[in-house]
């Protein structure tokens, strides 16, 4: 009993050092995950080796998600980079009673509202994944190439702002990201200060 | 209870002071947000040809909410100032009393509770011929508690009007919380593998030593874990953040040390025996 109760306590602290926070660096390469989606089937990183991966941590319920929502710029950039062959997951890390956290019907039910068009929607409630990547606000946009290597990191834009006014004039990194590197060519911006909410972890 | 005493002595003359301000129109009205409000105030209510006035912008939060410095943190964003100038004139750099730090969760945010007031200036041309001058500014600013808000309010202040002075100390309380040129200090900032030792040497007659903290100008830089906390001198050690690209070059944010707030933008010098380290 006594061994099993140590191991007991072994296993928690091993299951608690496995909520790591980190911060991962240009070109570093992306942890593998699993989580659960909106359409009731567990998405992992490794299924998707090969394509260009966009990770996208979102929150409805933050402003600066509903600035890229509201007028479908985010939308848009699902659909064109999906339709290039990207495997687009949005993320929610919102922990269950916490702005943004809503279960796996409602959540659907939000999406399809919107016209979501990424590959999955992804639920992270615990937020293992957001800090294994070092997820800081919402939106907050992580690009992974066919190699499993982090290309770009941060945010969607160049004006950290809530109002949908400013995304005509701002310069969208995610778009330069990715048509530079379905292009061939380098990306140029690889890290830029993410804006919005906090992750509501 | 200084304040109570001040307020008495001040008497009646006080409050004309307070009708007046309010009924000119060098201070807008405060405009009330959901969580917060705001008042623009001009420090004179005069500006001619190649002359600045300092406006203030004063935010007043909420019990439990907190708005945003220049370089807000891991998450947040800064004040946001879009202004309607007399042709010629222009707006200068938002200036900003040093953050607090807020933590939650893990995440670092750089702001203010409860009061803020920023300055920034306002030049009128050389050859600027005079007359009625109307500033306009939509300030836009983020709260946050548990929930983000960005916030807004739209002002309209007439310089050269029928108006009344600001009132007597917004604007020198507000000055001396800015940081201050690092005037007569001796500071230098090193590079030790992914580190930056920064040693400080207060003039003297500086006050008491006090833990020293710096808050980086730029996102990306340095760690949080090191920038922003509090550390005991007589140097500073910032660890450089995983996610910059370069190695910084330059030292750029505000430094609280001896009770005083410097504006630093110094160099990082490479010692010789790092020369060649890959960052």
């Amino acid at each position: 009993m006594k061994g099993c109760a140590r191991t007991a306590v072994i296993l928690m602290v091993v299951g608690l050092a496995l909520i790591v926070w980190a911060e991962i660096s240009p070109d570093g390469a992306a942890p593998d995950f699993t989580l659960p989606g909106i359409d009731g089937v567990p998405h992992s990183l490794s299924s998707a080796r090969g394509k260009y991966v966009v990770l996208e941590w979102f929150n409805y319920d933050c402003p600066f998600v509903r600035k890229h929502y509201g007028g479908g710029n985010m939308q848009a950039l699902q659909k064109k980079y999906t339709e290039a062959g990207a495997v687009w997951f949005s993320i929610c890390s919102s922990a269950p009673g916490k702005q943004g956290h809503y279960p796996a019907e409602k959540m659907a039910e939000l999406a399809k509202q919107r016209n979501v068009a990424s590959t999955a929607v992804l639920l992270d409630p615990d937020g293992r994944v957001g800090r294994l990547y070092g997820a800081k606000t919402t939106p907050h946009i992580f690009i992974i190439d066919p190699e499993g290597k982090l290309i770009y990191q941060g945010a969607v834009d160049s004006v950290p702002s809530a109002d949908p006014a400013d995304i005509t004039s701002a310069v969208n990194y995610v778009r330069a990201a990715l048509d530079a590197a379905l292009a061939g060519q380098p990306v140029e911006k690889k890290v830029t200060a993410p804006y919005g909410c906090s992750v509501k972890y | 209870m200084v304040f109570c005493a001040g307020m008495k002595k001040a008497g009646w003359l006080g409050w004309v002071a307070i009708v007046l301000a309010g009924a000119g129109t060098a201070a807008a009205a405060p405009v009330r947000a959901r969580h917060s409000e705001a008042e623009l105030t001009a420090e004179q209510a005069a500006i001619r040809a190649g002359e600045t006035v300092w406006l203030a912008l004063a935010i007043r939060l909420d019990p439990g909410w907190h708005t945003y410095w220049l370089n807000p943190g891991d998450s947040g964003m800064a004040p946001r100032l879009a202004w309607s100038l007399p042709e010629g004139f222009s707006a200068g750099a938002l200036a900003a009393p040093p953050p607090a730090r807020f933590e939650s969760e893990g995440l670092v945010s750089l702001g203010y509770g409860e009061r803020v007031v920023f300055l920034v200036p306002i030049t009128a041309p050389a050859g600027w011929g005079g007359g009625p001058a109307t500033v306009g500014l939509k300030a836009t600013w983020l709260v946050c508690s548990d929930l983000c808000l960005p916030e807004s309010a739209t002002f309209s202040l007439e310089l050269n009007g029928a108006a009344a002075a600001a009132p007597e100390g917004l604007f020198a309380e507000a000055r001396a919380r800015l940081p201050l040129p690092p005037d007569g200090w001796t500071l230098r900032a090193l590079r030790r593998g992914r580190e930056v030792h920064v040693s400080v040497e207060p003039p003297a007659g500086s006050g008491a030593e006090s833990p020293m903290v710096f808050f980086p100008a730029r996102a990306d830089e340095f760690t949080y874990d090191t920038a922003t906390v509090p550390q005991q001198g007589p140097a500073l050690r910032l660890q450089i953040s995983p996610l910059a690209e370069t190695f910084p070059e330059k030292l750029m944010g505000v430094l609280v040390a001896h009770g005083t707030a410097l504006a630093l933008d110094i160099p990082i010098e490479t010692p010789v025996e790092a020369e060649g380290v890959v960052p």
